[in-house]
């Protein structure tokens, strides 16, 4: 007596919803929390340090409306540059002002009317000292003739 | 346009095809594509063409030879 297999529904194994489905529903929305993640990255300036403006080439400007920044190597220029409307690459230079020492915070104009107003406070107690001195002056010479005063009402 | 289907569909209908590529924020943010695309639909050619050979010159690229190469390609 041949034996066949039962191939009952009840042997069949239970699938409640897809399981494909909810893996990939998954991936999904593992996708989904990373890419809003990346999205918050701060984006960096576009450019490159170069030696001298020829060594920059088309292919380094963006075509994204954005600028991108050259600075020289030597730090005597920094170059802007971007795309125009018309095909053309604009270029603006940036020359560092060699007078102002960085870290200095008070400025060329701030140290004249310092300096103006030093010199002017120096006159000021000079004068002052002018006047002490002959304020001094004044009062020996009025002790003296209080001296003298009084010598002769003795006598 | 390496995509031979965008090609295709630009060939088929250019005006059709400049709206679409007009619709997309991140293209329209290249000044140069912006520019391109309000000329193509003004219709001045002089102006598309001194795009191209100011591009071709930024690039280090002979406008002339360009045509020509693509002339050729296309067996014209």
């Amino acid at each position: 007596m041949q034996v066949f297999p039962n191939y009952s529904m009840s042997n069949m194994p239970q699938y409640y919803g897809a399981p494909y489905m909810d893996r990939l529903s998954n991936l999904q929305a593992m996708q989904q929390q990373i890419n809003p993640a990346m999205q918050q990255m701060p984006v960096g300036i576009n450019g490159k340090m170069v030696d001298k403006l020829e060594n920059i080439t088309a292919n380094d400007v963006p075509m994204d409306g954005s600028f991108a920044v050259f600075p020289k190597r030597d730090m005597s220029e920094i170059y802007i540059k971007y795309w125009t409307g018309d095909g053309k690459i604009a270029t603006i230079a940036f020359k560092p002002n060699v007078d102002s020492a960085p870290g200095n915070l008070v400025g060329n104009e701030n140290k004249s009317e310092i300096g103006a107003l030093l010199a002017a406070l120096e006159g000021v107690s000079g004068r002052v000292d002018v006047l002490a001195d002959k304020m001094e002056e004044i009062l020996k010479q009025k002790s003296s003739s209080r001296t003298k005063r009084e010598v002769n009402s003795d006598e | 346009m390496n995509n031979p289907f965008k090609l295709a569909k630009f060939i088929n209908n250019p005006h059709a095809f400049i709206q679409q590529m007009m619709n997309n924020s991140e293209i329209m943010q290249n000044p140069i594509a912006k520019n391109t695309f309000e000329l193509f639909q003004k219709g001045d050619n002089k102006k598309l063409e001194e795009i191209a050979r100011n591009l071709c010159s930024e690039n280090g690229i002979d406008a002339d030879d360009a045509l020509k190469q693509i002339k050729a390609q296309f067996g014209m």
